[in-house]
């Protein structure tokens, strides 16, 4: 970001800041809504976010998915032994209905789940720690593995294409 | 939350003193003599059903200070101890610090982080104390925003008072957040990181666990308690098959036609297993996340990455079925999940000994280890 410090702004810098200020006021509102509920350029945004790259896409009956994962090299894989594979799937309108996530590194689910990560409890109080069962209004999601390594899903019911079935909601397909 | 099920603690204590000298194969906790390597593992009293505890001895390094802390979760699917901030002995363990600043960090279990203060105690497993870097779970505290943007918060507070995590490599490094004076995530020095106590146990017990003597519990209405053994050192395996992880410690399971990613683990308190022809409880019921169908004579062969294979056979029954009968120990408790076969712990009640163990040569370099399943 452009570092501005009193007495030292020039006109030059002062509009790069301005134009700035006014993206991000405009991007600001979409950026809240990325994940479930987001749409096609929401998808890259999301992969930025969490440090990965678009590498499939593929069409299916009634919807279309996007497979993301960690570029090779990345800081974030530590040598490999890091991974984090992520699959959003888009319904016909183009919106994000369903995601789905697997790997040893735990994806922000404040990206995925876009604007439904506010209806997640603050707390779980499940002594089952190796899964997380949510249910709310109007997302379901599902989480599973060990400390090493983990898959999760997250949909929302009343979105899902007609003939889709939730087993669909995963990174590999059976 | 849904996937577990409180009762008065009252009448549970009612039923395991009412029942235990009647109760024949669940395993009473009086057959278990441990050895000098052994301690004796039970079912928890604070109300979660399947849910395998152990007491610690933990003391302030050198000092006489210590606490003996009952219902700690032994846990296969997870790397390191943990406490509550709840327990007196917490506050009293020395604070780590690197740069000057205090060592904190955030734990991401599945169902949710733990952050708080990296301490130091020693601890006894067996008759052997190990002094490691050790977590606090301080749900009071506020985490950072890169520890919150990853799910819920997931306090130990009221089910349990800690969790030992016996998986490999030795420490928590590619799993925990960690932070100096609040700032992070960064990196700490190795030898200040959350390890697994189990490393630092004079070899040959270093080299993992094995959970046996649990009993054969039944598959229709499940035992009111049951109690077995933690043995560190897998030395005894002979007559165990060795099932070799892959690196991100899994093995993989032929179950309904189907090639699932596989784990044994003693934090899971069902059978989570992609089978989609027992009908699931509702979500919006009390059992959300099991199956509340039944299915017998199960079976699912689950093969390492080097081969070796074992077969299990097992029952599913409802939910609701099960903890309508008061007992706290199920060997049929599941739930669904596509694509996964998590052997929890209703997989350690069909009377076979079930471990995880490492080469501690070579563990933190590969991070490859085993499950070990036999009798």
């Amino acid at each position: 970001m452009i570092q501005t410090q009193p007495g030292r702004t020039n006109p030059k810098d002062f509009l790069i800041a301005f134009l700035m200020a006014i993206a991000f006021l405009i991007r600001l509102p979409t950026d809240a809504c990325a994940g479930l509920d987001g749409n096609r350029t929401q998808v890259r945004e999301d992969a930025q976010k969490l440090g990965l790259v678009p590498v499939s896409t593929s069409a299916n009956n009634g919807y279309t998915s996007v497979t993301l994962s960690l570029p090779p090299g990345s800081p974030l894989s530590q040598n490999g032994l890091k991974t984090l594979t992520v699959r959003e799937f888009l319904d016909a309108s183009g919106q994000v209905f369903a995601v789905a996530w697997e790997g040893s590194l735990p994806p922000d689910l404040s990206v995925l789940l876009g604007r439904h990560f506010k209806s997640l409890p603050a707390q779980n109080h499940s002594p089952d720690r190796h899964h997380l069962f949510i249910h709310t209004q109007n997302m379901e999601l599902r989480v599973i593995g060990t400390s090493r390594f983990r898959a999760g899903r997250a949909w929302i019911p009343s979105r899902l294409p007609p003939g889709f079935t939730l087993s669909e909601i995963r990174v590999r397909t059976p | 939350m849904s996937l577990f099920y409180l009762r008065k603690k009252s009448s549970s204590l009612f039923l395991i003193l009412t029942f235990l000298p009647l109760y024949g194969c669940g395993g009473g906790s009086s057959h278990h003599n441990p050895s000098n390597n052994q301690m004796v593992v039970y079912q928890s009293s604070q109300g979660s059903v399947n849910t395998p505890m152990v007491t610690l001895t933990v003391c302030v390094p050198n000092t006489t200070t210590c606490e003996d802390v009952p219902n700690i979760l032994v846990d296969l699917g997870s790397t390191g101890l943990r406490l509550s901030h709840t327990l007196s002995i917490s506050s009293q363990l020395p604070q780590e610090s690197e740069n000057g600043g205090a060592i904190t960090e955030c734990y991401l279990f599945v169902s949710g982080y733990n952050y708080g203060p990296v301490v130091t105690a020693t601890v006894t497993l067996g008759n052997q104390p190990v002094t490691v870097p050790v977590q606090i779970s301080n749900s009071a505290l506020s985490a950072p925003s890169s520890c919150t943007q990853k799910g819920p918060s997931a306090p130990f507070e009221p089910a349990i008072n800690g969790i030992l995590g016996v998986l490999f490599p030795q420490d928590d490094t590619l799993d925990g957040l960690y932070y100096e004076g609040g700032s992070g995530p960064t990196t700490v020095s190795t030898s200040l990181v959350v390890q697994n106590p189990v490393f630092q146990m004079p070899s040959p017990e270093n080299n993992g666990v094995l959970l046996s003597g649990f009993g054969t519990v039944s598959q229709t209405q499940g035992a009111p308690t049951v109690s077995g053994l933690i043995t560190f050192g897998t030395g005894g395996t002979s007559g165990l098959t060795q099932l070799d992880t892959n690196t991100e410690g899994y093995i993989t399971a032929r179950y309904n036609n189907s090639n699932l990613t596989a784990f044994f683990d003693s934090g899971s308190n069902g059978w989570f297993i992609d089978n989609s022809s027992i009908p699931p409880c509702p979500s919006t019921s009390s059992f959300a996340g099991f199956f509340c169908g039944s299915a017998t004579n199960q079976s699912a062969t689950l093969t390492g990455t080097t081969g070796s294979s074992v077969t299990l056979t097992f029952s599913i029954e409802s939910a609701k079925t099960l903890f309508a009968t008061g007992n706290q120990d199920f060997s049929s408790l599941g739930g669904p999940f596509s694509g996964y076969f998590d052997a929890g712990f209703p997989a350690f009640l069909y009377g076979y000994t079930i471990g995880v163990g490492w080469d501690p040569n070579t563990v933190n370099s590969t991070n490859v280890g085993y499950f070990l399943y036999g009798n």
